[in-house]
Parts: C-alpha cells; structure tokens; sequence
C-alpha cells in the first residue's frame, strides 16, 4: 500500500511537471494570446529579446532568430545558420518558422506581428509581442519570459539584479543635484522627452533631460513623438546642458574569448 | 456605322485583290495568338514548378491534389500530407498567385496609359501613382491608431484612394490645360516628388513602430499575402483585361494615328480615354495598396512586351500581362529562395534583376524600338 502511494505521488508530480496549461496572455499590445505553458520551442526575433532569453536561462528553448540577431555568431554560440528563420522583425520567413515548429513567435511590437499572426494561424503557431527594447517595460518583460519559459527562478534573479542597480542609484544620488543632459537621438537635432525610454535612464542616471519638461500632447504634431522630438539647435543653447549624450548606429563586438577571460 | 474592329477587318481583307496581303495579315495574327497562348501555358507551368520549391519539400503531386481538393469546394479528401498541404495552401499559392496577378495588372496599367498618352515613358510609377500610394499608406499608418472598424483593409484603401487621386490630378491637368506629353510627365514626376517628401515627413515624426511598418510597406512586398488580397486584386483584372482587350482596336487607332484619325473613325475619344484611365489607375492602385510600392514591372512589362510582340494591342494587352507576371514572379522566387531562409522584399529584387535586363534589351536592339 505506501509502495503504491510512493508510486502514486511520483506520478502525479512527473504529471504536474511535464504537463502543458493553456493560458492566456495580455501582450505588449493589448492582445489575447493563448499559449502552453511552459514554452519548449521558441522562435524569438530581436535580439533584445533573445538576449532576456538567454539572460533567464531559456536559450535552449529558442530554436530560431533572424539573420540580423545572429549577424555575430562569436556572441550567439548557441545558434548556428540553421536557426536563422528570417531577416529580421520585418522580414520573417514562415516556412522556416513553421519548420521549426514552434509553440510560439515572439515579435516586438516594431515588428510585423500582425502579418505574422496571420500567416501563422492556419498552422496552430501563436504570435506573442514582447518589446525588450522597452526599458519602462524591462522587469515587465523579464517577468512574462519566465512564466513563458518557466524559469521563474533565474528570472527573478537578473529583475534583483536589475533593481538592485536601480535603488543602489537612487539611494547614492539622495540630495545630489541633477546634471542636465542633452540626449540627442542618431539624427541631429532630434532628442526624446518624457515618456522615452531614454529620458527615464537619464532620470535614474542622475540627469534631467534638458527637454523634459516638454509635454507632447502640447506640441504640433509635427515636431514629433517622445522617442524622436524635433528641435531648434538655438533650444539646446539655451537650456544649457551640462553633459550631451549622442546615439549612434550599430553595435559593440564581442570581445574575443582570450581577451575575455584575462579581464 | 461600322466597328472598329469591322473596318479594320474590311481593310485587311480588301487591301489587294488577289486577298494575299490579308491571307498573311491572318497568318501573322495567328502566329501572335499562338505565341500568347503559348506563352501562357509556359507562365502557369513555371508558376507550378516554383510553388513547389522551398524550405519544405513538396511534390506537384501534393500541389494538383490541393487545387483539386480545394477546386471541389472540400468534398474530395485527397490530402495526405497535411502540412504540406497547408504550406501550399495558405503561404505559396497565394504568394505564387499574387506575383502573376499584380505583374499583369502592373504591366497591363502600364500599357493602357502609354497607350491614351502615346507617351513611351508613362507608367503608374512615372505618373506618381506609386508614390501617391505610399503616402496613402503612410499616413494610414501614422493616424490609423482608434480606427480598427475599418479593420485590415484601412491601410489599403488610403493607399488606394490617394492612388486614384494623384492619377486624376495628373490626367486632368494634362486634358484641361492641353498638355503635351513632355508635360504630363513632369506632372507626374513632381507629384510623385510631392508625395515622395510627405512620405519622408510622415518617416519623421513617425514612432519606432510605424516608422517600421512604413518602410516594411514601401519595400514592396508579396511576403504577407493572403487570398482575401488575392481575390479582390484577380477580379479587378478579370474586369480590366477583357474590357480593355474589347477596345484593342479603337487603341491601336489612337496610338498608330492620333486623336483626328479616331475621330474620323468615329471613336468617342473622350470617353476611351476616361475609361481606360480609369480602369488603369484601378488595376495598378488595387495592386499597389496590397503589396506595397513595386515600382518598375508597369514600365518594363509593356516594352519587353512591344519588343518581343509588337504594338498591337490585340496581342500586346495579353501579352504585356504575361510579360509582367513573368517578371514579378521571377523577382519574387529570387528574393524567396536565392537566400533563404532570409526573404528579400519583391521591389528590391524586381530591380535588381529588371534593370540590367531591361538595359540589355534596350542596347542589344534597333533604336526604332524606343524611337
């Protein structure tokens, strides 16, 4: 009798462990997407987000990514061409995703996602928006992977480490006066106010965006959005910044293995 | 009074008493059917052979199945491999489908309005049509936030309708104020510098996210077609095609003779040439607010058609269509297999490809061709 309760109790845990539970998540856009939980198979464009994939231990679930995620095969030695599924967020082959079969695609929302749902209903493969580029969203996002993935644990690792840095900032920089920063985004003379991602680093960093004060429903709109506002080189001047922070195209290489371990 | 079409006939057949001037106008006019024809039957089996190809290997076994499953409205369950199937189904066909749609109606537009023109360099591209399009679009992407009653299709019914009206501003400056053809051009390319800048001002002040979905837009692309496209953009053509081919005469006349001499033939030059601008405009807007701006198949179509073909439009109309088919659905299979699993957008791939072809063409023949 305990023999069968042992063999029993065993069951229902390799039971409850292996099983799938269909839930349904509110996604970066408002979207209803229901998924098996946890994921086993992933398709992940953006390399931010395969990045938090990787970050929460879940990169061996991911079996595809775009071309431009794995443009630097040194920093993704997990993946080789054979995971390559497309260009990249805009650019998706679906049949090369749909050969990889998996539970499901993951987009930002400056994909085409919704083309992607389309294309991919007909064969069962949900499409989930995750935008890892957002830094408001960032524990948000770290958050929602793990529950996709199942790696609560790690996850809630890198959001202390995450945090920890954050409330290490704010405590150290109680009663130091703001640096004002002029942020000024790849093309000239466009910057970001609130409601940036960026003017929020600033913020944490101990700056106050120079043009932070400007409130965008209040602007034509032809000045912009809070991610690229327009302004007048005289503007700058006049708010005088004390630092400028200057964004540029492209992306850090890896640093080779050698150099690496000798840090 | 006579048809067109009738005089035209009588002409032929009384040219020379002896009949053997229309014996080998009939003959001529058979070989062009022929080739038509046959080039036709040529489109359909290149269609088949590239709908098979790709990432998952199929048969045209599995393909005549799923046309004869899905031809039976489902009441034949021939399928057995039922992946294939659906790749076949839901990802290939419509794309495969959609290249030979849009490249006819693109290359037939193109012939229709060179022909109301008499002007070689015409195009829905040259007239600004594309690039109105892409405004449409744009704009439709950029304020089409709250507007989702309007579901899917809001994007390309802006496109479509600013399509249509850069086409009616360029036609009619052209008609009201007597332009010639020097001029109608440079109308049509100041207007597609017009919208080409609005667009660059919508890219501007657009976010991260429409900014994407603009530029995915103005690439061109076959990659998200599905068959609701498919379909409505196959019955403006099943409309345009016959319609037009029924005026083939009264075209030739316009074009080999002019306005007076189709007068004197007692066409209603005005109306021809509001019909055909219209529906011309339809068929290359409803294209264009699909799949996005793809520029060069409405110039290149029509004049590798006229090369190969000749000027009639009996035979060129068709002809044309199957010429810009063949481009497009060449262009598209490049840019989905030649390196895969990356898919390259159909616009970059169809210049690539058409230009030095078309320049090839242009140097290796007589100087008449383009005179």
């Amino acid at each position: 009798m305990f023999f069968k309760s042992i063999l029993y109790a065993a069951f229902v845990v390799v039971a409850s462990t292996s099983a799938l539970v269909a839930e349904t998540i509110i996604d970066d856009v408002g979207r209803s997407v229901e998924v098996d939980l946890p994921i086993k198979r992933a398709v992940i464009f953006n390399r931010y987000s395969v990045e938090f994939a990787r970050a929460i231990g879940a990169i061996d679930q991911v079996v595809g990514t775009g071309a431009s995620t794995f443009r630097d095969p040194d920093y993704w030695p997990q993946f080789t061409q054979d995971n390559v599924v497309g260009q990249g967020q805009n650019d998706l082959n679906y049949e090369a995703i749909i050969a990889k079969n998996p539970d499901l695609v993951i987009l930002p929302r400056n994909g085409v996602y919704e083309e992607a749902a389309r294309q991919l209903e007909p064969f069962g493969i949900p499409v989930m928006v995750i935008t890892a580029w957002d830094t408001l969203k960032h524990v948000e996002n770290v958050e929602l992977m793990s529950r996709l993935f199942g790696h609560e644990e790690q996850a809630a690792r890198l959001v202390n480490y995450y945090t920890g840095y954050h409330k290490l900032l704010a405590d150290r920089l109680q009663g130091v006066p703001a640096v004002p920063v002029y942020l000024e985004e790849k093309r000239p003379l466009v910057t970001v106010t609130q409601g940036s991602g960026w003017h929020d680093m600033i913020a944490a960093g101990g700056g106050a965006n120079v043009f932070g004060d400007i409130v965008i429903e209040n602007e034509a709109a032809a000045r912009g959005n809070p991610n690229a506002f327009t302004i007048d080189p005289e503007e700058i001047v006049q708010r005088a910044p004390a630092m400028i922070v200057k964004l540029e195209p492209g992306s850090y290489t890896a640093i080779p293995e050698d150099q690496f371990a000798n840090t | 009074m006579r048809s067109i079409s009738e005089q035209g006939a009588a002409i032929s057949s009384t040219a020379t008493p002896d009949g053997a001037l229309a014996a080998r106008y009939m003959a001529w006019g058979q070989r062009r059917g022929a080739m038509v024809a046959m080039s036709l039957v040529l489109l359909i089996v290149a269609a088949a052979a590239v709908t098979v190809q790709g990432i998952n290997e199929t048969t045209m076994g599995t393909l005549a199945l799923v046309i004869v499953q899905q031809a039976s409205f489902g009441q034949l369950d021939l399928i057995t491999d039922e992946q294939s199937a659906r790749i076949l189904l839901y990802l290939r066909l419509p794309r495969v489908v959609m290249a030979i749609v849009a490249g006819a109606a693109l290359s037939v537009s193109g012939v229709l309005m060179q022909a109301i023109t008499r002007n070689p360099l015409v195009s829905p591209y040259t007239i600004g049509v594309s690039s109105a399009a892409g405004f449409g679009a744009s704009i439709a992407i950029m304020f089409g936030v709250g507007l989702q009653s309007a579901g899917i299709y809001f994007v390309p019914l802006s496109a479509f309708g600013f399509a249509l009206l850069c086409a009616v501003c360029v036609f009619s400056l052209a008609w009201w104020r007597g332009m010639g053809a020097q001029a109608m051009i440079l109308t049509g390319i100041a207007l597609m510098y017009l919208f080409s800048a609005m667009t660059a001002a919508v890219q501007f002040v657009a976010t991260e996210e429409q900014l994407a979905r603009v530029v995915h837009w103005t690439f061109g692309s076959l990659n998200g077609v599905q068959w609701d496209a498919v379909g409505l953009c196959a019955a403006v053509l099943m409309v345009v095609l016959p319609v037009m081919q029924g005026k083939a005469w009264q075209l030739n006349a316009l074009t080999m003779a002019g306005d007076d001499v189709a007068q004197s033939l007692g066409m209603n030059v005005r109306r021809l040439r509001g019909t055909v601008t219209l529906l011309s405009v339809v068929a290359a807007a409803s294209v264009i607010s699909f799949v996005g701006v793809i520029g060069f198949v409405g110039l290149i179509g029509p004049h590798l058609a006229r090369m190969i073909i000749g000027g009639d439009h009996r035979f060129l109309l068709p002809f044309s269509a199957i010429c810009g088919a063949a481009m497009l659905l060449a262009a598209d299979t490049i840019g989905r297999l030649a390196f895969s699993p990356t898919v390259f957008p159909v616009g970059i791939v169809v210049a690539f490809v058409g230009v030095p072809v078309f320049l090839h063409l242009i140097i290796s023949r007589k100087r008449e061709t383009f005179a």
